[in-house]
């Protein structure tokens, strides 16, 4: 009876005797060092997102410039923007597209870029992913209507929900907003099976576009969720930048430590996820990598993780690579699956790993599910 | 070497059915006798005789070559022969040490005394139990060390051991296997009733094998094998060995039906974080008292979690919180306990209406009319679709046997038509036959789609049927391991370290 009417109160709006839990890494999720473990195929820190263009071909946004990255890591220029690049698609008739921060350029690289830098009556401000859609156009994340690209922390720890996912045409008009007060959306795809679905990092789902607005196709997320790749056997990778931790959603409930730490400390050394850690002793639990008397401490929550998970055409997930506390190649957000290799961003790192997808299975799953 | 006890063509008819019939038996000093045979096989009644639980029908027993008339427990003590029972017989309500000295008392009891008495006894057996807790807060295994001891300090010459290891982890396993080498020592002759057939071929010296109350052989040990011992009690060889196949393949994780996350309850249970996904059995492997009961009563709603800082548990990605368990099954959920005699069912009702009660669970609104022909349809249905073997269909689920029990328990829950199954300790106390066809009914519900929850202290049956392996200790899952990669010392390194 008592029990009753305390749970009639808790769902009242009281939190008293909530509890602040996370997902746990289990099942597809298992940890395991395949990511931390595969092959680098290059290392440059202007890396900022990789696709998998026709022909084989692997694409990447580095600085400025759009590159073609050999299979011994060798880049070839294919275009160069006036500004640095946060986003890269190769569209259905193989012009390239990029997000340059608050805008969108169509055709990098040709005579006749088309130019985007606004939709739905208001300006871009982050275009933190696009995807070629299945019609010809192309799908664009607008992460926040706040906050730019790189302030995607401030934009975290000020609880803005306010990102879109936009869809425009071949030639870039027509723009359409599919879905808007979206929790930062960082990725988006496109596939007969799943429909449209856009990642929310800050809601730790993937959300699809059903109507005007957007539903929770795959949530609770034990991280941040990111860019997508198409997979060649139907579904698709999934980019985690970082894992999620309590201390971080303990955080974002005090709001008061929130303004004084965003009032007073270099965001770098915030308590928030990081796409890498271990750079600088200021760090907040660097990665949980910090050794005690030769031990590493275990409860000390990760800073930073590296994640890409398989999902298959149902949306459900099938297995996972990691790169754990104390690894390097975290901070994944971006992937492309050329044959049997999938490549990963390490933005943490400033890497680009490959890995064997049959190798991966025959690890995880034994010989014969190679 | 002349036999310490002797029974010759013992018989125990109850009405006309005769549970033992003619049985010859004989026990050395000093030796270590396995006593095996399926549920109803005759063990427990014909090692009951001899404590004077029961008296023979017909047949003579002789202790030292002399002919005796055991007519209560108490005169078999005083002979110098006792028995730990396999339902514990300590009174809850009082502490270790009373229970120990319970019948012994002197006249004047100094309190102090008594338990520093049973506090050195129980340490000189190395069982590691406070004199000074209430039984009732024991948990199982700690339930049967007092017992031991208690059978122990009664300075018997002949112990009856009957099913002493089912409640046990292997850890205390491995106490019990000393405390019998150490009562070897002393003379003194045990008598070991178990269905772990390894521990029987582990510890004994002879091996005696009972089938539908026939004495069937006597023989050394080493000249069994675990082949013989199942042709021998089953009287036909089992189709498929059991937990001789290691799984190779494990079936694909389906949807996420449950999420458990940095759950807490019942002061054993800490920051435990699992999933359970549909299609697969995720086995859940762990030693007495990790967590792993608690953690799946509260999602069954049978225990509350802490109120504050309890955790989170999503069913179907639903936030539920249940705080009996009447609502828990209406979501689907069938939580299969570990204590079937307690909790699993009411004992002298009959198979049908055991079952029927089950369905009336999943029901959301009381029905005040039930029809007697819908509980014997649901009951026929049940009992032929697990193969129930009893007299009658009427017959009480307590005269069943220990394996046909258990399927009540089961059928009841699976009347229910529940997404999730989590059976806890699914064959403790079953025979090995009844142990196939429970596994069979498990892989069979996961080949059905559903999700299904395997809570096992037996390392072969967690590897055995398990797609995923979950290990708990000390209140939390630690580990997770693929059938692939699973070995029995990654197990227990995970479960202990």
């Amino acid at each position: 009876m008592l029990d009753s009417l305390i749970s009639w109160i808790g769902s009242r709006g009281n939190t008293r005797g909530k509890s602040l839990s996370i997902p746990v890494f289990d099942g597809a999720f298992k940890p395991n060092n395949l990511l931390e473990e595969a092959t680098t195929l290059v290392e440059n820190d202007g890396l900022s997102d990789i696709v998998a263009g026709a022909n084989n071909r692997l694409l990447a946004a580095c600085g400025n410039a759009v590159v073609e990255v050999s299979k011994t890591g060798d880049f070839k220029e294919l275009a160069v923007l006036d500004r640095a690049i946060t986003s890269l698609a190769e569209m259905k008739d193989g012009r390239i597209a990029v997000g340059l921060g608050d805008s969108v350029v169509i055709g990098a690289g040709t005579d006749n870029p088309v130019m985007i830098d606004s939709a739905g009556g208001s300006k871009l401000t982050a275009i933190t992913a696009l995807y070629p859609a299945l019609d010809g156009g192309l799908l664009i994340c607008d992460g926040s209507k706040s906050y730019a690209c790189d302030d995607w922390a401030w934009d975290l720890m000020n609880n803005c929900k306010d990102g879109r996912v936009i869809a425009v045409d071949a030639n870039g008009g027509n723009a359409r907003v599919l879905a808007s007060g979206l929790g930062y959306a960082f990725g988006a795809f496109e596939s007969e099976e799943t429909g449209v679905l856009v990642s929310e990092s800050w809601r730790h789902q993937v959300s699809q576009i059903a109507g005007k607005g957007a539903r929770a196709a795959i949530d609770r997320l034990p991280g941040y969720p990111c860019r997508f790749a198409k997979a060649d056997d139907g579904g698709f990778w999934l980019t985690l930048f970082c894992s999620r931790t309590q201390l971080v959603e303990f955080v974002l409930k005090e709001n008061d430590y929130r303004a004084e730490m965003m009032a007073t400390i270099d965001p770098r050394f915030w308590i928030s996820p990081s796409f890498g850690s271990g750079a600088d002793f200021l760090e907040p639990l660097q990665g949980g990598g910090v050794k005690q008397m030769g031990v590493l401490k275990p409860w000390a929550p990760p800073r930073s993780y590296g994640l890409l998970v398989r999902f298959d055409a149902k949306m459900t997930p099938q297995y996972s690579m990691h790169s754990r506390v104390g690894g390097k190649n975290h901070g994944v957000c971006a992937a492309a699956q050329i044959g049997d290799t999938i490549y990963a961003l390490s933005k943490g790192s400033g890497r680009i790993v490959q890995m064997s997808i049959p190798a991966t299975r025959a690890t995880l799953f034994g010989e014969d599910a190679a | 070497m002349k036999p310490i006890l002797e029974m010759r063509g013992i018989t125990k008819l109850y009405g006309k059915a005769a549970a033992v019939e003619g049985v010859n038996f004989d026990l050395m000093k000093g030796e270590v006798h396995a006593v095996l045979g399926e549920n109803g096989a005759g063990k427990s009644t014909l090692t009951k005789m001899m404590a004077g639980v029961v008296q023979p029908t017909s047949g003579e027993i002789l202790f030292e070559d002399a002919p005796i008339n055991i007519k209560s427990p108490a005169e078999a003590v005083k002979i110098g022969i006792a028995m730990v029972f396999q339902e514990t017989s300590l009174v809850p309500s009082m502490t270790v040490a009373q229970n120990l000295f319970l019948g012994n008392e002197k006249f004047f009891n100094r309190i102090r005394g008594v338990n520093i008495t049973a506090q050195q006894f129980m340490q000189s057996l190395s069982f590691d139990v406070d004199p000074t807790q209430m039984v009732a807060s024991l948990g199982a295994a700690k339930k049967q060390m007092v017992e031991i001891a208690r059978a122990m300090l009664l300075d018997a010459r002949v112990v009856v051991f009957d099913e002493p290891t089912a409640t046990l982890t292997p850890e205390e396993k491995r106490h019990f296997f000393d405390l019998v080498e150490t009562l070897k020592g002393h003379g003194v002759a045990v008598i070991f009733i178990s269905h772990a057939l390894e521990e029987a071929l582990e510890i004994s010296d002879r091996i005696t094998i009972l089938r539908d109350g026939k004495h069937v052989v006597t023989d050394k040990t080493e000249n069994f094998d675990r082949d013989r011992i199942i042709q021998s009690m089953v009287g036909r060889e089992l189709t498929e060995e059991l937990y001789n196949n290691k799984k190779t393949v494990a079936r694909p994780a389906g949807e996420r039906i449950l999420s458990i996350q940095n759950l807490r309850a019942a002061g054993v249970v800490r920051n435990n974080s699992l999933s359970v996904f549909k299609g697969q059995v995720t086995g859940i492997f762990g030693l007495v008292g990790s967590g792993r009961t608690e953690t799946f009563k509260v999602v069954s709603g049978a225990i509350k979690r802490n109120y504050r800082n309890g955790g989170e548990i999503y069913l179907n990605g639903k936030s539920v919180r249940y705080l009996v368990p009447a609502p828990s099954v209406q979501d689907g959920v069938a939580y299969i306990t570990e204590d079937r005699k307690v909790e699993g069912f009411f004992e002298t009702m009959s198979i049908k209406a055991n079952i029927f009660l089950g369905m009336l669970t999943k029901g959301k609104s009381a029905r005040f009319w039930l029809k007697n022909s819908e509980m014997d349809q649901v009951g026929d249905k049940w009992v032929k679709s697990l193969q129930v073997r009893s007299v009658s269909q009427n017959a009480e689920v307590i005269e069943l046997s220990g394996g046909n029990q258990q399927k009540v328990v089961i059928a009841k829950s699976l009347v229910q038509d529940p997404d999730l199954v989590i059976f806890d300790e699914p064959t403790r106390g079953v025979d090995v036959g009844a142990i196939a066809e429970i596994h069979e009914i498990i892989n069979r519900l996961a080949d059905e789609g559903k999700a299904v929850v395997v809570i096992s202290s037996y390392l072969p049956e967690v590897m055995q049927l398990s797609d995923r392996l979950l290990v708990a200790r000390q209140g939390k899952v630690v580990e997770e391991f693929s059938p692939i990669e699973a070995t029995e010392e990654k197990l227990m390194y995970a479960a202990v370290h």
